[in-house]
């Protein structure tokens, strides 16, 4: 089968836009795919998106946002997986693009949770878990990754301090990302003293709360993708090699391990191994932290660490620059944000740039091999994406 | 939560004998029950009931934010229980305890309580919850 490759891609900044709808992000997103791809339209739009029937009232989001950029008449459609809509939104794209049925798709996600007060965001966010056993509670989304977070420290002996090196160095990375909704360094003594929202988990341990949109052009065949990147002036090809996604239960007191991301460790597998490379190979990734908990985990249930030491291996300063693999140069969802839908999209649009060399922020070291990865849930359903660089 | 009603009482096995689902083949027991066991996909599952069980809290968090319909009930105390006997995990909600006294590893007895209610004519949420054991003599 012909290969998929990546060609273009948009994004807005991320923050809390009263002044802008979902339609209006979505829009500059995907037109700034297109021109980056020095003009080329798509055949298909595909959209991950989590909140719109809540917090927007809207269902119907594909044919809504392809009209309102002047793209009335495609296919388009909305995918949800929760925080990992994105992610799904990817997998869907590349299906549609690999299998032949459609030439060129602008994968984009988008999402607008500044339409809700608080409480309303928060219970949009938390549909995410199982509402007739978790959510009847009084369960919040915060409060089943504290969950997860305080058996984690008791079972491997972590103080609280030893979390707060997962923000620190968010926020650090986030300063030089001018997409980030947080770019400004921060302190240990702000991060532990900021107000618990569900205990152990603070302030600075959560992903903010922020509108934004991403989209990434991907096409079929290298000829086609030759002849757009020598268009646009560019000597760097850049595969989609694999996408994977898989899933675990939606509840988390019924899994096996409380600590294992099954979908995540499922997901990275099928990818790396689909993409016909070995985890050592990675260069360079964008892992999904909702919470910094979320982050340890997510390094040690791709594989980059084992289990029980993300912690320990993060605060010895590994996985920074120089390092393989260099993780979230973004500022990750922590600092860059995490406009839930659109997330996993911002992740692939980033790493893509970091491969090309021209990402606006913190550089990585001329990665060769990207690997993203998108969460919905409390590791309910994880997607990965292995991207190349071509030469 | 604006459950429909059918939706709260079709689930009342559940949420009032704790019906769980324990695989013959696989032999887990999960809460709440299904037809076929999540784990294997066995459909040899028989019901049991979790209700009579006392339980351990493996972790615990007290929830300062709420979301929408639970404002008033800050703060919001949430475990995940394994019970001693079938050593079944659910969620549940933590009752009667003081935020200081919480402690993973505690043994829970189930108990009833009011969590929640939709507005001033709505349904009222009566679910099981945890309370300490209390030590006696």
């Amino acid at each position: 089968m012909d290969k998929v490759f990546i060609v273009g891609a948009g994004m807005t900044k991320i923050g809390r836009f009263f002044e802008r709808s979902a339609r209006s992000l979505f829009a500059e997103a995907l037109w700034k795919a297109i021109e980056d791809a020095g003009g080329l339209k798509p055949g298909a739009i595909v959209v991950g998106n989590m909140t719109s029937s809540v917090l927007m009232e809207q269902d119907n989001l594909g044919p809504l946002l392809a009209d309102h950029a002047g793209f009335r008449g495609l296919p388009a459609f909305k995918v949800e997986a929760a925080c990992g809509s994105g992610g799904a939104a990817v997998y869907t794209g590349f299906a549609l693009v690999k299998s032949g049925l459609v030439d060129v798709v602008a994968v984009g996600g988008v999402e607008k949770l500044t339409e809700g007060v608080t409480s309303e965001v928060t219970k949009a966010l938390a549909q995410a878990a199982d509402a007739q056993y978790e959510l009847i509670y009084g369960a919040t989304f915060t409060g089943l990754n504290a969950l997860v977070m305080r058996y984690y420290m008791e079972k491997f002996k972590y103080a609280r301090e030893d979390f707060a090196y997962w923000p620190l160095r968010m926020h650090e990375y986030a300063s030089y990302n001018p997409y980030a909704q947080l770019p400004r360094k921060t302190t240990l003594e702000s991060i532990l003293n900021s107000p618990i929202i569900a205990d152990p988990v603070r302030l600075f341990d959560a992903s903010p709360i922020g509108d934004g949109a991403a989209v990434v052009l991907l096409v079929r065949g290298e000829e086609r993708a030759r002849k757009i990147a020598s268009e646009t002036g560019r000597d760097v090809l850049v595969e989609l090699s694999s996408v994977a996604l898989a899933t675990d239960s939606v509840d988390i007191a019924s899994r096996k391990d409380l600590l294992t991301m099954e979908s995540t460790v499922l997901a990275a597998r099928e990818a790396v191994s689909r993409a016909d490379i070995s985890l050592r190979q990675v260069d360079y990734a964008e892992v999904h932290d909702a919470f910094s908990i979320t982050g340890y985990l997510a390094l040690e249930d791709i594989g980059f660490a084992p289990k029980g030491e993300a912690p320990k291996l993060w605060k010895e300063g590994r996985f920074g620059k120089g390092d393989k693999p260099e993780v979230n140069f973004s500022g990750g969802l922590k600092a860059r944000g995490h406009p839930v839908g659109a997330t996993g999209v911002y992740q692939v649009a980033e790493s893509y740039m970091q491969i090309r060399g021209d990402f606006p922020g913190f550089k990585a070291s001329s990665p060769e091999i990207a690997l993203t990865h998108n969460i919905g849930g409390v590791g309910t359903v994880t997607a990965v994406s292995i991207l190349k660089r071509v030469k | 939560m604006r459950f429909s009603v059918p939706r709260y009482w079709r689930e009342r096995h559940s949420y009032y004998r704790l019906k769980a689902a324990k695989c013959l083949d696989c032999g887990r027991v999960t809460y709440p029950y299904t037809e076929r066991c999540r784990f294997c996909g066995s459909s040899r599952v028989v019901e049991v009931e979790l209700v009579n069980e006392k339980a351990r809290l493996l972790t615990y968090t007290v929830i300062y934010s709420a979301g929408e319909g639970f404002e008033d009930k800050k703060p919001v105390v949430i475990g995940i229980v394994e019970t001693e006997e079938s050593k079944a995990r659910l969620l549940a909600r933590i009752t009667d305890v003081d935020v200081e006294e919480l402690k993973t590893g505690i043994l829970l007895e189930p108990v009833l309580r009011r969590i929640n209610e939709d507005g001033e004519s709505g349904l009222i949420y009566y679910l099981i919850a945890y309370r300490p054991v209390l030590k006696t003599g």
